[in-house]
């Protein structure tokens, strides 16, 4: 018995002992863990950093683009001399915070991909790029007496990520033959040439020529996205199931600059395949955009897939003159839109998730306590929410319908004009039923140019869910007056439903748009009648 | 011939009792022994544990350092500064002090060494020579961590004065200096700097 407890005891020491170590030891990897992970978002943090300077109230703007793989928190903000001093003052110390020294509080978060320019929630005209007040209470103020300075961010992450402003200048000590000299600089800048030669081409021996826009970097920006022209921006995610017609190239312009800059945009499509040239031009073809703020400008463009399709991409730049100067901006690059390429023909099924019936009841609207009691209900419409599973953007036409599946006869309901679903609710206290909804039979018309009509149609781009509305032909009277202007109705308006009819279950079939082989896609779904309704 | 002589014994249950008394007392030890050896062993694997997490968890950024004009005097080259502005951010996963400050030149001599050996004594820190000084104090100065944290800057104060200095415990303005700072868990991070003001 004695050597049982004093066993038992020993044990529970070891036992201890060998806990502690396990929990030590889960501890200690818990910390390397995470060592590892800061470790990993520190190399993976990139930031490009633009600074530009307000010739309107002097202020130093930082415009900050996340370039690297994790999200970046941007902690603080200060600005250096050319000996690594520190030249920028908050309340306690050279590190800018938040407001009043900045015109954004920190810390600030860029995800992605992201420029602080596009993001929103900063309650400033600029998104969310961050300005450096020069005026009271000043943070700092670039004098172009403190030569360059250099304006620094740094990062949660333990990561500093800086600019030099103004850009550097040119400098060359000797020059032989003709040579030209670009100058870009964010102040007034003076440029002194001192010259030895006889060449007729510099007058005189030492002259001075001021120049500057007051920007550090380029004064106009360009941002261009194409997508076929459709009622729902959702198809510009993916062009897949384009075959042809108009795309619309949205061209934004930045004016990073404290003046207005009138200008004007020029874009060249760039195609591949059989895809011919598109032609369109961008509507105005000239704007005065002010200073500090953007515009955008709208180009449509024909497109055709040619024999077998191919891709069209849209490179641009803008040009402006700003105090009698001509300015460029760089390059851009549009997304890349496929035309017609059978590659991208839709698989793939759609869901639908859940129905939600609305209607009304004509013969006894008071004192009802159940949506569905008798015969008497009818139904005018219900609502469907359809998610797009598939790996390419569909129209739905005109031809989809939801149809009850019953032992006497079918009812079928068409899908109405809209993407939103229709509210139709009968008053259960009062006298009478609340006023029908209006609906609008969807119609596309059909060009000769294509198999999908353009602007026609409920579009559903790829893992896109909307709630469609299907109603009766007859949202007059129920059961008797046949409704105008649905093409597809059959001559059966919406009638009763309940479990007596012998309705055996529900099908909504999608029609979409044809594929590129001129074939029509349709889906089919069919959902058991489980008797229970949502309204 | 038979000699009887009688012979005393311990009764049955004397004799277990006995046997039970000096098991325990030896068991009792035993465990005693054991106790204490894994109790000191857990006590030192747990300060291991302790000290390498708190290691892991020590993370600190040299964001800034710079060289005041008003420290320094002179005209180059033989222009010299004896304070050093130290802009330290703690990005670790614990609130955190500094240890010590360490700088030496491209030559591996020390400049510059404010240790964190009597931190009530400030004038007692600075090796080689007494007389180094920083503001705030090193080990008392909390650096804070999380979202909302920002630098601190320290300022370090060589002991002589610029117009005396010895190239010893003074910083030329253009030479090259290597500065290394010490968190309080033994993360280090050295930063390569050229001293101008």
């Amino acid at each position: 018995m004695a050597a049982v407890i004093i066993f038992a005891i020993i044990f529970t020491a070891g036992f201890s002992y060998f806990s502690f170590q396990a929990s030590s030891n889960l501890t200690l990897d818990k910390a390397n863990a995470s060592a590892q992970l800061a470790q990993n978002k520190v190399t993976q943090e990139k930031l490009v950093l633009g600074a530009f300077q307000s010739l309107t109230n002097g202020n130093l703007w930082l415009n900050i683009t996340n370039v690297g793989g994790v999200p970046s928190t941007i902690v603080s903000v200060f600005v250096t001399n050319f000996a690594g001093q520190l030249i920028s003052t908050g309340p306690t110390s050279p590190y800018l915070t938040g407001t009043p020294y900045l015109n954004v509080s920190l810390p600030l978060s860029i995800p992605i991909g992201v420029t602080t320019h596009q993001m929103n929630g900063c309650a400033v005209k600029m998104g969310c790029d961050i300005g450096i007040s020069s005026s009271s209470p000043k943070a700092y103020a670039y004098d172009s007496s403190q030569g360059t300075v250099l304006v620094t961010v740094l990062t949660a992450a333990g990561n500093e990520f800086s600019i030099q402003y103004p850009m550097s200048t040119v400098s060359t000590t000797s020059v032989t033959g003709d040579t030209t000299v670009t100058v870009t600089s964010s102040t007034a800048t003076t440029i002194t040439v001192n010259s030895t030669t006889t060449s007729t081409s510099v007058s005189t021996s030492s002259s001075t020529i001021s120049t500057g826009l007051g920007i550090g970097t380029n004064a106009l920006v360009v941002q261009m996205a194409a997508c076929p022209w459709s009622d729902d921006d959702s198809s510009c995610l993916s062009s897949s199931g384009f075959y042809g017609g108009t795309v619309l190239l949205n061209v934004t312009v930045t004016n990073y600059s404290g003046q207005a800059i009138n200008t004007q945009m020029n874009v060249l499509p760039v195609v591949t395949g059989t895809v011919p040239t598109p032609t369109g031009s961008c509507s105005p073809s000239s704007q005065n955009i002010l200073a500090s703020s953007a515009f955008t400008f709208h180009c449509p463009y024909s497109v055709s897939q040619g024999n077998v399709g191919g891709t069209v991409t849209f490179i641009g730049y803008a040009q402006g003159t700003a105090s009698g100067k001509q300015i460029t901006s760089a390059e851009s690059t549009s997304n890349t839109i496929n035309v017609g390429n059978l590659a991208t023909e839709l698989t793939g099924p759609l869901t639908i998730d859940y129905f939600n019936f609305t209607y009304y009841s004509s013969s006894n609207p008071g004192g009802r306590s159940s949506p569905v009691i008798s015969h008497s209900d009818h139904f005018v419409s219900l609502d469907a929410s359809i998610t797009n599973t598939g790996n390419a953007s569909i129209v739905i036409l005109q031809y989809s319908y939801f149809q009850f599946v019953r032992t006497a006869q079918e009812e079928d309901y068409y899908i109405v004009n809209g993407t939103t679903a229709h509210s139709l609710l009968p008053s259960y206290t009062g006298s009478s039923p609340n006023a029908k909804g209006s609906f609008g039979a969807l119609v596309c018309s059909e060009g000769s140019s294509g198999p999908n009509p353009s602007g026609c149609g409920i579009t559903l781009g790829i893992g896109v869910t909307k709630t469609v509305a299907f109603a009766a032909n007859a949202p007059g009277t129920p059961g008797t007056t046949l409704g105008a202007g649905w093409e597809w109705g059959t001559g059966t308006p919406g009638g009763g439903i309940s479990s007596g009819e012998g309705i055996n279950g529900f099908v909504v079939i999608i029609f979409a748009e044809k594929n590129a082989k001129g074939n029509w896609i349709s889906f089919a779904q069919t959902l058991p009648y489980f008797g229970i309704y949502i309204s | 011939m038979r000699s009887w002589k009688r012979r005393h014994a311990v009764s049955e249950l004397m004799g277990t009792l006995i046997m039970i008394g000096i098991t325990l007392v030896a068991g009792a030890a035993v465990i005693g022994w054991v106790n204490g050896q894994a109790g000191a062993s857990e006590q030192v694997y747990g300060q291991n544990v302790a000290n390498n997490v708190n290691y892991l968890s020590e993370h600190l950024v040299v964001v800034n350092v710079q060289f005041p004009s008003s420290g320094c005097s002179g005209t180059s080259p033989s222009r010299y500064c004896d304070v050093m502005q130290i802009s330290i951010y703690n990005n670790g996963a614990e609130v955190d002090t500094v240890s010590s400050f360490t700088v030496v030149d491209k030559s591996g001599v020390t400049q510059a060494a404010v240790a964190q050996t009597a931190p009530t004594s400030p004038g007692a820190w600075c090796a080689p020579s007494p007389g180094c000084a920083a503001s705030p104090v090193l080990k008392t100065t909390s650096l804070s961590t999380g979202p909302t944290a920002q630098p601190t800057v320290f300022t370090v104060t060589l002991p002589t004065a610029p117009a005396a200095c010895t190239l010893v415990l003074c910083f030329t303005v253009g030479s090259f200096y290597t500065l290394q700072v010490m968190g309080q868990f033994g993360y280090s991070v050295q930063v390569q700097l050229t001293a101008s003001g």
